[in-house]
């Protein structure tokens, strides 16, 4: 078969043509040749077009409603984007690769992957990681041939702007490092899940547990009154600190000993006196009941005239969330914050303020990141823990290192 | 084929077969290959992206 295949080709290359002259041959490939190579080029056009994106149900039920609401579909100028100007790589190597790449995208649709809202909304942040680490390998190539730094007049920007984007200029900084959701709506992070967490769970399961020993929580964990789970009374906060008390199979009783405001319901539990930094947060049923909770002493807050109680409670938890030293999650959370937040600034010092003032200011600032909520959770209370009230040196030090902003337009 | 053209059956059936050859390679088979070699480019580059360079800089 494979012998006789090669015979007719061979015959074809080295018999002559007995009955159509030359110039016939040749005129004929030629024009056969022109006729598949615009063909060739008017599907691939076809294809780049947005209404062939848009033919797709998963396109045009999810993507189009929300590019609609943003000022790549409709502005002033009148200049507006399609699909393939910001997803479609523009040179021929790239463009052909990424062609091949959408037969997964077609087999999606065939499947139904993301056939639904609901499923598209789960699926979200798979695909938008896999476009966002495609625009920072490419330094944003695609944004770039409509919004280039080179051809950006500063001057005309607001004095904030201005201060971002010429130190982005100055580094070449990716556009998508800090414009994510631009164009369509960031994904739920609440789903998502930061990998480095696997390696914590996989350290804690090996984690060595000794009664009366004190142990920090990798991960935020029900807490119970008994080890049947049967009433859920709280939440401890990733990196509290706890006593271990005994084991019973996956449960393990804990003690915690922390500080409360005197105010309220006092359901959320602080890991120092006069420091908001939350390791757990109780229900408003128990958090008065003095069966669970002991009052151990109580103390002024000057500051602000608050009663805060140091307060002692044993309650149950999943066994394997511990690790008896916090510098594992410290070291998660502090390559989160250096990476997540000096994408559009120089992070701030740890220690450059303290520990009352960190989570209003990360909670301003986290919603620009690509932060999950359990980073952010761990990057917040890492910020809390290393702050001006643990460092030996006031501000960190070098102050003028930790200004949030040290450029001026 | 033969390379006696005695008879105008034989002719026209050597002459039928060119054309057709001709046309089948010049229209359809050429062109297929054309886009199936670079589908099978296409898949090496994104295979390589993955396995080896990471994606396009």
């Amino acid at each position: 078969m494979i012998k006789n295949l090669y015979r007719t080709v061979k015959n074809l290359f080295q018999r002559p043509s007995t009955k159509i002259g030359l110039g016939v041959l040749v005129m004929g490939g030629f024009i056969a040749g022109a006729i598949a190579w615009l063909g060739f080029n008017t599907a691939l056009h076809a294809t780049s077009k947005e209404e062939f994106c848009l033919s797709c149900h998963s396109m045009h039920d999810n993507l189009l409603p929300e590019l609609q609401k943003t000022v790549h579909w409709s502005n002033r100028t009148g200049v507006r984007t399609r699909c393939s100007d910001c997803h479609v790589p523009h040179n021929f190597t790239d463009k052909i690769a990424r062609k091949m790449q959408a037969s997964r995208e077609v087999w999606g649709e065939l499947i139904g992957t993301i056939g639904t809202r609901e499923k598209f909304q789960e699926h979200r942040i798979v695909l938008a990681r896999r476009e966002w680490k495609r625009l920072s390998a490419n330094g944003s190539r695609e944004c770039r041939v409509c919004h280039d730094y080179k051809d950006m007049d500063f001057n005309v920007m607001r004095p904030a702007s201005q201060v971002a984007m010429r130190r982005a200029a100055e580094r070449d900084e990716s556009c998508i490092s800090c414009h994510k959701g631009i164009a369509h709506q960031l994904p739920d992070m609440k789903g998502a899940h930061n990998p480095a967490f696997d390696t914590l769970v996989s350290a804690a399961s090996g984690q060595n547990i000794e009664a009366g020993g004190e142990y920090f929580a990798i991960l935020p964990r029900d807490l119970f009154t008994d080890p049947q789970m049967t009433q859920k009374i709280g939440l401890l906060e990733v990196g509290a600190k706890v006593k271990m008390l005994e084991t019973q199979g996956n449960m393990q009783r804990v003690e915690l000993d922390l500080w409360r405001k005197n105010k309220g319901y006092g359901r959320v539990w602080y890991s120092q006196f006069g420091l908001n930094i939350t390791s757990a947060i109780l229900e408003k049923t128990v958090s008065r009941d003095d069966n669970l909770v002991k009052v151990l002493e109580a103390q002024e807050d000057l500051l602000t005239g608050l009663e805060w109680q140091r307060v002692k409670a044993e309650v149950w938890m999943q066994a394997e969330s511990l690790l008896a030293s916090p510098e594992p999650i410290w070291s998660i959370a502090r390559s989160s914050y250096s990476s997540s937040c000096s994408t559009c600034h120089r992070q701030p010092q740890e220690a450059h303020f303290d520990a009352n003032t960190w989570p209003g200011l990360f909670g301003g600032m986290v919603g620009f990141t690509s932060m999950d909520e359990d980073t952010a959770k761990v990057v917040l209370k890492y910020l809390q823990n290393h702050s001006s009230d643990f460092s030996e040196t006031a501000h960190g030090n070098d102050a003028t290192k930790g200004a949030v902003q040290t450029a001026r337009p | 084929m033969k390379t006696s053209m005695n008879t105008t059956s034989e002719m026209t059936t050597g002459n039928r077969k060119e054309w057709l050859s001709f046309l089948l390679l010049a229209f359809i088979v050429l062109p297929t290959v054309m886009v199936g070699a670079i589908a099978i480019y296409g898949f090496a580059v994104w295979g390589l992206q993955i396995l080896v360079f990471g994606p396009p800089s």
